[in-house]
C-alpha cells in the first residue's frame, strides 16, 4: 500500500467511513498478529487482544498524527493494550514454551513438514527470551519499528532497548546455529 | 586480529542497530561503512543479525481468518455499546464487557417487570401493613394501663385519698395524651 493510499484511508475513517478501515488495517494484520500470539502465548487471548487494539485504534484515529508512521501507531497500541493485560494477569511467567501446533491456525502441509523443525527452534528460541528482550525483539521483528520508535513505546531508555536487541538476537543465534551444528 | 581492532568490532557491536536503521550520524555511519568494507567479522555480523530477523520475521508469521478479521473490524468500528461497562472497566476486554452489559440489560428488564406487577396487582403493601400491626398493639397496651388505673382510682376515691387520687388522675391524663400517638384506628 503506497503512503498516499492509506493516507486517504486514514482521512476517510476520520470522517467516519467504517468501510475504509478494514483496508486500511489488513496492510499490518499479518504482522500485528503475530506480535500478539508470540507475546500472549495463545491464539484465544491474541484474537482478544487484536479486536482491543482495532477498537481503540478506531476510536482514536483522530488523535494520530502523521510525525508518526501508522504502523508504529498501531503497534505502540496493540503493545500498551498487551502491557495492559499481562499485567493484569500476571502473566509474564506464563509466556513460555508454547507448541507451534497450537498457535497455527491453517497451513500448508508440505510446507508445515519441510519447515516445521526450524519454525519450533526458533519459536521455542523467542519464548525462553526473557521478558523485556523478547518485548524488544517481537516489536522489531513484528511492527518493523526503528530502534527510537521502540524505546518511546516501551518507555526504555534506548540503550537499554539496543543492550536487549543485542542479547535476544545472540541468544536466537546461537541456539539455532549451534543446534544446526 | 589486534586489540585495536577488536575493540572496534565491539564498539560495533553496540551501534549495528543504530546502523541498520540509518540513525547514526552522516560522519559516523561513513565510518563504519568504511570499517565494515575492511573487516570480515563485522560484515558477517551484519548478514547474522539481518539472517536472524528475517528467518524470525518468517518462521513466526500467523495469520487469523478472512472471516473472523472481518468480524473484528466489523465490531471494531461499531459505535460504543458498553458505556456503563466501559466506565467501571476501562481495562476490561469487550468480552467482559459485553458480559457485564448483558447482565445488566437482563436485571434492568426483570426490575422493570416486578414494577410493572406490582402495580398491576394492588397488593397490600407487606412493609405498611406490619408497622401499622405493630403499632396497633402498642395501643392496645396503653388502653389496657389506662383502663387499670380508672379502677385503682375509683377503689381509692371510695377511700378518700385525695392526694393520691390528683397524681394517679395526672399519670392517666399523661398517659392518654402518649396513647394518642399509637391509637390511629
Amino acid at each position: 500500500m503506497s503512503a498516499t493510499h492509506e493516507q486517504t484511508l486514514i482521512e476517510k475513517c476520520r470522517n467516519g467511513e467504517t468501510a475504509a478501515f478494514g483496508p486500511l488495517i489488513k496492510n499490518y494484520r499479518k504482522q500485528l498478529f503475530s506480535y500478539l500470539l508470540r507475546l500472549s502465548g495463545n491464539r484465544e487471548d491474541a484474537e482478544d487482544l487484536f479486536q482491543e487494539t482495532l477498537i481503540k485504534g478506531w476510536r482514536g484515529i483522530n488523535k494520530y498524527s502523521e510525525l508518526q508512521k501508522f504502523s508504529s501507531w498501531l503497534f505502540t497500541i496493540a503493545h500498551n493494550t498487551a502491557m495492559d493485560k499481562l499485567r493484569k494477569r500476571n502473566k509474564e511467567t506464563m509466556i513460555t514454551e508454547t507448541d507451534p501446533d497450537e498457535l497455527r491456525h491453517t497451513s500448508d502441509p508440505h510446507k508445515e513438514l519441510i519447515g516445521k523443525e526450524i519454525r519450533i527452534k526458533i519459536q521455542k528460541a523467542v519464548d525462553i527470551l526473557p521478558f523485556k528482550q523478547k518485548e524488544v525483539f517481537l516489536l522489531r521483528v513484528n511492527s518493523g519499528m526503528s530502534f527510537k520508535e521502540i524505546a518511546l513505546t516501551t518507555k526504555e531508555p534506548l540503550n537499554t532497548v539496543l543492550s536487549h536487541m543485542h542479547y535476544s538476537v545472540k541468544k536466537i543465534k546461537r541456539l539455532l546455529w549451534s543446534e544446526n551444528e | 586480529m589486534s586489540n585495536d581492532g577488536k575493540m572496534i568490532c565491539k564498539e560495533f557491536e553496540k551501534e549495528i542497530y543504530l546502523y541498520l536503521d540509518n540513525d547514526l550520524s552522516t560522519d559516523r555511519r561513513e565510518y563504519w561503512r568504511q570499517h565494515i568494507a575492511s573487516c570480515k567479522t563485522c560484515d558477517s555480523l551484519i548478514s547474522d543479525v539481518e539472517t536472524v530477523l528475517d528467518q524470525t520475521r518468517i518462521e513466526l508469521t500467523e495469520d487469523l481468518l478472512d472471516a473472523k478479521f472481518d468480524k473484528i473490524v466489523e465490531h471494531a468500528v461499531q459505535k460504543k455499546r458498553f458505556k456503563i461497562a466501559e466506565w467501571l472497566f476501562p481495562q476490561g476486554t469487550v468480552k467482559e464487557k459485553y458480559a457485564f452489559s448483558l447482565k445488566l440489560a437482563v436485571v434492568g428488564v426483570l426490575a422493570a417487570i416486578a414494577v410493572v406487577i406490582s402495580l398491576t396487582t394492588n397488593q397490600p403493601n407487606t412493609v405498611k401493613t406490619i408497622s401499622n400491626e405493630l403499632l396497633d398493639w402498642e395501643g392496645k397496651k396503653v388502653t389496657s394501663q389506662i383502663n387499670e388505673l380508672k379502677n385503682t382510682i375509683n377503689l381509692i376515691h371510695e377511700d378518700n385519698w385525695d392526694k393520691q387520687i390528683i397524681m394517679l388522675d395526672q399519670r392517666m391524663k399523661n398517659l392518654e395524651k402518649e396513647s394518642d400517638k399509637f391509637l390511629f384506628n
